[in-house]
């Protein structure tokens, strides 16, 4: 189980008046999806952030295996993150996005290489390892995007509206590889949805959130 | 009423063009030999001041990225900034002050290349850094959470995904270089190092305006093919600053501001005693008062006619293709407009050549500079209108005059500020110093140094008087408007 404690965040909004985000206290299980499921503005993606380490948040605290992630840099965290828009990075490879985030977690080449032989096999990838990003399909960019996120052995991984950008077919199916995938590595993985139908499909345990808070 | 504006405006900007066109019977080829020689020194001036201006740039952008707060941001870029606003000449004296001192040699290749690099790294830093946090943010926060080290980011993302930006200002600055008249003509030696001093020399050293135009026409297609070749860059995804952490590099900052100090603190050189003596002596007592007089007529008159011309502009830039026609406007160099006056306007007093000069170059650099975003701005309102079935006078008196009348007064602050440092024009078109741009320049040709210095100060004083005026208006009529 990991704990976070203290997250609270108040901001002004652009359109005038105020936002918090205010969750005393909220324990993630450490297996299985976890969905954090609210409407637009809710404060889905300012927890995300923070959870991640982009947004600054005073006086939290996110013990996870004993360890405060909240204490550490962003780049320390070993969190696997896939954001709802762009991933990848769009002068390199499928296969070298993955290599990339291996290379950047100290992974050795040679060990490198043989997960990215694994995801490859479990992600469906083969087809589409050396194409360039730009040419990849929705659901191509999406798997690619998980594999690049799975490569570093992360503690957590964290989704952010993973399927927004998706048609309803492949949807399906990248909720299926998720759910297998999850399963297959058990991470503990974070899910920020708004759609009904990522919960339905996908959760082991919802936390609604609404007003910055979670009920 | 509109289409004849926009006729007289075009014609206003392309009047080099045309006057240089007219006098195309008198154009005669240049020394062959010489344009080689020169051509190639130009080359390799620019690109070796280019290629210096991009890698301090790029320290300095990521020194930039090292800044938390959002105000200890806006006067770290403004200070980067400064070298390239204030007028060249002040640049130039600086250097040449922090030369003296050292007991350097202060002529040749390498003088002009270190000037250019102070006037432009800073720029680039600035420029370069509103890229990188527009096209990178969203990869930064991917590289952060892959724990990816700077090293690495900036090997294997930087790099590749900011070539063609680096590229685009290398290409930026060496065209700047290129053309650049005061730094080549003071530092640059008996070798001239840039076609805009070939030019310079052809006319007033050997007066011979056939081979002159000659040079013109080959610099200006130079200019063209740099400009054609520049492409712009696209801007998309929104910053995040907490994720730009991943390329901070603080001593970088200190080494783009070093360079700022270097140039403020070299026109501290002797300031007092450059004052004492002009105070001391009649006849430069009374040069700088006229200097003054002159200089301020022509900084408040640059200012207004500005105000006028970007007003114009506003009024008839509703058309896409005028507002597209303003952006892609390629001023002609100052040496070239100077030229096309002295052939085409002799019967006016030296004061409005300048004058005149400086708004054919700074008019369109001034739209792109603000106006134009202002006008994309209000543009679904100038839709509204029409729909509306409002008239040609009405839309401006009621929808775009009181919106764009302050942006074009600070605007035309800004140009008054130039307008006092105008240096290129001055010297093509006049025999005699009437300028305090001008005395400088002699002042420090005569080696009296302290003198330039006091001179120097004394323009940026009335530049910043003048640029003060029109501030001032504007933030008058911004709250009148309120």
């Amino acid at each position: 189980m990991s704990l976070v404690k203290k997250l609270y965040k108040s901001f002004n909004l652009n359109s005038g008046g105020s936002f918090t985000l205010d969750i005393p206290q909220w324990e993630i299980p450490d297996s299985g999806i976890t969905v954090v499921s609210g409407p637009s503005g809710s404060g889905k993606t300012t927890l995300f952030k923070i959870l991640i380490g982009l947004e600054e948040c005073k006086g939290m605290s996110w013990v996870h295996d004993g360890e405060d992630l909240s204490l550490l840099p962003v780049e320390k965290r070993r969190l696997g993150v896939v954001f709802q828009g762009e991933n990848l990075f769009p002068h390199m490879s499928a296969a070298e996005n993955i290599l990339f985030s291996a290379q950047a977690r100290g992974v050795s080449k040679h060990e490198a290489q043989k997960k990215i032989n694994n995801l490859v096999e479990q992600l469906k990838l083969k087809s589409c390892i050396d194409s360039n990003t730009s040419v990849l399909s929705g659901g191509e960019y999406q798997r690619v995007s998980l594999a690049r996120a799975l490569v570093g052995a992360p503690r957590v991984l964290l989704l952010d509206e993973p399927f927004s950008a998706l048609d309803t077919d492949t949807r399906k199916g990248a909720r299926e590889l998720v759910k297998d995938i999850v399963q297959l590595y058990n991470i503990p993985t974070l899910l920020i949805t708004h759609d009904d139908e990522d919960t339905f499909a996908l959760a082991d345990t919802v936390v609604k959130i609404n007003q910055g808070r979670i009920q | 009423m509109k289409r004849l504006l926009t006729l007289l405006l075009i014609l206003f900007l392309i009047y080099p063009f045309i006057i240089l066109l007219s006098h195309g019977y008198q154009l005669s080829l240049p020394d062959m030999d010489r344009l080689l020689v020169v051509g190639a020194w130009s080359v390799i001036q620019s690109a070796l001041s280019a290629s210096l201006s991009i890698g301090f740039g790029v320290v300095g952008c990521l020194g930039l990225f090292s800044l938390r707060s959002k105000l200890v941001l806006k006067g770290s870029q403004l200070a980067l900034m400064l070298p390239s606003f204030i007028p060249t000449l002040f640049v130039v004296l600086s250097y040449i002050n922090v030369l003296d001192f050292l007991g350097a040699s202060l002529f040749g290749l390498h003088s002009v290349i270190i000037c250019h690099v102070l006037v432009s790294c800073g720029l680039v830093a600035v420029l370069l850094h509103q890229q990188v946090s527009h096209k990178l943010g969203n990869y930064c926060e991917i590289g952060l959470v892959s724990g990816a080290g700077r090293f690495i980011f900036f090997r294997k993302v930087f790099l590749p995904l900011m070539k063609i930006e680096l590229l685009a200002l290398w290409f930026f600055v060496f065209s700047m270089c290129f053309s650049s008249f005061t730094v080549p003509q003071i530092l640059g030696g008996r070798t001239p190092l840039s076609l805009d001093v070939l030019i310079y020399e052809n006319i007033k050293i050997y007066s011979d305006m056939g081979k002159a135009l000659g040079v013109v026409v080959v610099q200006f297609l130079c200019v063209l093919t740099l400009v054609l070749l520049f492409k712009k860059p696209k801007v998309k995804a929104k910053p995040s600053h907490k994720s730009m952490k991943i390329l901070s590099f603080r001593p970088g900052l200190f080494v783009g501001l070093f360079l700022t100090a270097v140039i403020i603190f070299g026109d501290f050189f002797g300031v007092l005693t450059g004052f004492v003596k002009l105070y001391n002596s009649q006849i430069d007592r009374e040069l700088l008062l006229g200097f003054c007089v002159n200089t301020a007529f022509i900084s408040l008159m640059s200012g207004l006619l500005s105000l006028l011309l970007l007003m114009i502009t506003a009024f008839v830039c509703e058309s896409r293709r005028v507002s597209q026609l303003m952006m892609a406007f390629i001023a002609p160099s100052g040496v070239l407009v100077g030229f096309s006056l002295l052939l085409g306007a002799e019967f006016l007093a030296p004061e409005w050549r300048v004058i005149l000069g400086f708004l054919m170059i700074n008019t369109s650099v001034l739209y792109r500079m603000g106006m134009y975003s202002y006008l994309q701005l209000i543009r679904p309102q100038l839709v509204l209108a029409r729909v509306a079935s409002a008239g040609v006078g009405l839309t401006f008196f009621r929808v775009i005059f009181p919106q764009v009348f302050t942006k074009a007064l600070h605007l035309s602050a800004i140009a008054s500020f130039w307008a006092a440092g105008e240096y290129t024009v001055s010297t093509v078109v006049s025999e005699s110093d009437f300028t305090l741009a001008l005395w400088v320049k002699s002042l420090m040709a005569s080696y009296r140094l302290p003198e330039a210095t006091a001179a120097s100060w004394a323009m940026i004083f009335i530049g910043f008087l003048c640029y003060l005026f029109f501030q001032g208006a504007s933030s008058v009529f911004s709250k009148k408007t309120l």
